[in-house]
């Protein structure tokens, strides 16, 4: 057998997505330590790239990253394709609200779902320093709604004339809105320029207006703060002889698949999003752990969760232009708490501007064809009123099969089986959807009448955003696998890391909230290594 | 040469300009063109708003036929957010859009008596409609890639232009192009210097 690689490091990274990022980045600064970061996928294409990738996208529709996958890896179940250098949060929208007080206590208030071990005042810290090392613009909310212990770094990115007169819709339906923050720059920020409404945010901001992790990999890289080995797909953990301390990471380095490498660390961080990390746990099912790493609980892979949404297209007696900054929204935070008169059911709502319904077609209504000038006429005729696009992320609380496991039937091209995913509602999610999904279309419906508007279209998308879970954060060694600091309780130099970790996918977009996790667990695996003075 | 030979030249030069000149930039001339330039412009003349002028049917039509140059096949397709599908870009369609051309200038020979470019305006627009009439299934512009014929491949390509949207809110939106976040509170200003809408 050829003889392994070895490589020793004493924090060993595994996986380059935005939490790794930023926590390796915070490590860096504080704590004298050797950091290697381990990626499955290949580096990214660089800023002075992405003008072009993004006119290819804009012109074709071609993927503006390619080589962001790694073909075979397909999962069975929901999964956004993305292995590479700063993961997801290459394509991300750069949307970065807070989660609310309510997501971190559900039990407590509502009688339902699982609290965290943690609380959003000692979370609080963290999102800050997330919103202030990604550089996130934002508006400050009432105070009631939006708690929070500092202003935002940044300005709010301000209101197209169309978000000004949507906002006074939601005003008008009695409803608080403000300016959704962004981890895009309003002014110049951490040597990055201020957005210029290229609207492409996602899939690819062509500028470097909205952050991206491997900014921080780049900028780590530079300065020789950690090692970043890509290409290099880590197969399962292996414990130390004697103990319960991890003792090495075995890997594959897809340009040499044959010869294997061996990280051996002092502490190991998993950082592989809601798949990839309960994932290289199971795997690494041995005879002292017939469970896999981290899983004596057998909660590994259990309790995944996200959120769904309902959506509406709203067509209201409004001088909307469609492009003035399409991916910007307002958000509201009024629906976090259940009402008095409410069976359980928290959501938050955003506004955007739309075309929907009010984009150039080939038919008229009578079915007659439309070319040339009779094209222009009809459309310019259907854009006297506007569109708003209407949603509402409402907070799913997950069953404990809500779950990943391997799939026997289905390999990775190294031989090793594939995750299957499978979402499913808890108890009191399971009973509340129908009385959940109907009270937020009555909300939209409200709204309508409110802005003398009429619905075009309104659905419910299946889909839970945002998902997270699967290694899932308590004080309970019975009832998780980690502690509030991603710690795992079966053993003491493994940590998991943001999205995996929470235990609920509270009803926003989750992608803050998993960075500030990870830099709070930063703290507690930098206090192994020596302070910086 | 044939056309598919030439389509092949053009796309090998085409792909040494940097892509990013290609992007909302309409202005550009061909180096050469893959189809039929006269007929090209006469089909734009029928698809496209008279609005436009003759200059801008014909830098329409031009930026039509670079962004056909340019072209990549089977490219991936950008992927969302909660799929693992990967999929590809259709095939060239130039081959069979340089048919349809084809089949237009028959068919106006053939029902009028002279070449598709001498024809009137009405006349066109009657054989262009024969010819994607059956095409139309419902009401939605199709990915200018996916056309299933050359007038709907040049109208959904032009539709999806920066400039369709100013045209037709009369406005300078200027949709997904770099614009200054100072400027986005402000109603965008009516177009040329029009009453806008």
């Amino acid at each position: 057998m050829t003889r392994p690689r070895v490589v020793e490091t004493d924090i060993c990274i595994i996986g380059s997505g935005i939490t790794a990022a930023l926590l390796a980045e915070k490590i860096a600064k504080e704590r004298v330590a050797r950091m290697v970061v381990v990626e499955a996928g290949d580096h990214v294409v660089p800023l002075e790239r992405r003008p072009a990738r993004r006119a290819r996208f804009v012109q074709y529709e071609e993927n503006p990253w390619p080589s962001d996958h790694i073909d075979g890896m397909e999962v069975d179940g929901i999964q956004s394709r993305s292995m590479c250098v700063g993961g997801l949060a290459m394509h991300w929208g750069g949307v970065t609200p807070r989660f609310s007080p309510e997501d971190f206590r559900v039990e407590t208030l509502y009688g339902v779902g699982a609290d965290w071990p943690l609380t959003y005042d000692d979370l609080d810290p963290y999102f800050q320093e997330a919103e202030e090392r990604m550089g996130v613009a934002g508006a400050q909310g009432p105070p009631e709604l939006d708690p929070r212990g500092k202003p935002y770094p940044l300005p709010a990115l301000p209101l197209s004339y169309n978000l000004e007169q949507l906002y006074a819709w939601g005003a008008s339906a009695g409803i608080p809105f403000w300016s959704q923050p962004s981890a895009k720059n309003s002014i110049a920020y951490d040597g990055r320029p201020p957005c210029c409404r290229n609207d492409t945010c996602s899939p690819i901001c062509p500028i470097g207006a909205k952050y991206s992790p491997d900014f921080t990999w780049n900028a780590l890289r530079a300065a020789g703060k950690v090692d970043l080995l890509t290409r290099t797909v880590v197969r399962r953990l292996e414990l130390a002889a004697g103990s319960d301390r991890i003792e090495r990471a075995i890997a594959l380095d897809r340009d040499r698949p044959d010869q294997p490498v061996e990280f051996r660390a002092k502490t190991f961080v998993v950082a592989g999003g809601y798949v990839w990390s309960a994932h290289l746990l199971l795997l690494s099912a041995s005879d002292r752990v017939p469970q896999g790493i981290a899983n004596r609980s057998g909660l590994v892979g259990k309790y995944l969760n996200g959120h769904r949404s309902v959506s509406a297209y709203i067509d209201l007696p409004l001088d909307i232009y469609p492009g003035m900054n399409a991916q910007h929204s307002l958000v509201t935070k009024k629906f976090m708490r259940p009402g008095p008169l409410d069976r359980y059911i928290r959501h938050d709502l955003r506004i955007w501007e739309s075309s929907f319904g009010k984009q150039p077609r080939l038919r008229d209504e009578d079915g007659h064809l439309l070319l040339g000038d009779a094209m222009m006429r009809d459309w310019r005729a259907r854009t006297r009123r506007g569109t708003a696009r209407v949603r509402a992320y409402y907070d799913v609380l997950p069953a404990r099969n809500s779950e990943l496991t391997l799939d026997r039937t289905r390999r990775t091209p190294w031989g090793d089986p594939l995750p299957r995913l499978q979402f499913r509602d808890g108890e009191a999610s399971a009973a509340l959807r129908g009385h959940t999904e109907q009270r937020i279309r009555d909300l939209f419906g409200e709204m309508a009448r409110a802005g003398n508007g009429k619905i075009l279209w309104m659905g419910v998308n299946e889909f839970q955003d945002h998902p997270a879970g699967g290694c899932r954060m308590g004080s309970d060694p019975a009832t998780s696998v980690c502690d509030s600091y991603g710690r795992t309780h079966d053993h003491e130099n493994l940590f998991v890391v943001g999205a995996p970790t929470m235990p609920t996918g509270g009803c926003a977009n989750g992608t803050l909230t998993f960075v500030a996790l990870g830099l709070r667990s930063a703290i507690a695996i930098g206090e192994a290594f020596p302070a910086r003075e | 040469m044939t056309p598919f030979d030439r389509r092949k030249f053009v796309a090998t030069v085409a792909g040494a300009v940097p892509a990013a000149s290609l992007a909302g930039n309409i202005r550009t001339q061909p180096l050469t063109s893959i189809f039929d330039r006269g007929l090209l412009l006469a089909l734009g003349e029928v698809v496209l708003p008279s609005e436009l002028g003759s200059h801008g049917v014909e830098r329409v039509v031009t930026a039509f036929d670079r962004w056909l140059q340019a072209y990549r096949p089977g490219a991936e397709r950008d992927h969302g957010y909660g799929t693992g599908k990967i999929e590809h870009l259709p095939e060239d369609p130039t081959e069979q859009w340089t048919a349809q051309l084809t089949a237009l200038e028959e068919a106006a020979r053939r029902q009028e008596m002279k070449a598709f470019t001498d024809t009137s305006l009405v006349a066109r627009q009657r054989l262009v409609t024969e010819e994607i009439e059956n095409l139309v299934s419902d009401e939605r512009l199709p990915h200018p890639t996916a056309a299933p014929h050359v007038a709907l491949g040049l109208l959904a390509y032009f539709y999806s232009t920066p400039e369709a949207a100013d045209l037709c809110y009369r406005a300078v939106i200027g949709k997904e192009t770099c614009r200054s976040l100072d400027q986005a509170p402000s109603k965008p200003k009516p177009l040329g210097g029009g009453g806008g809408r």
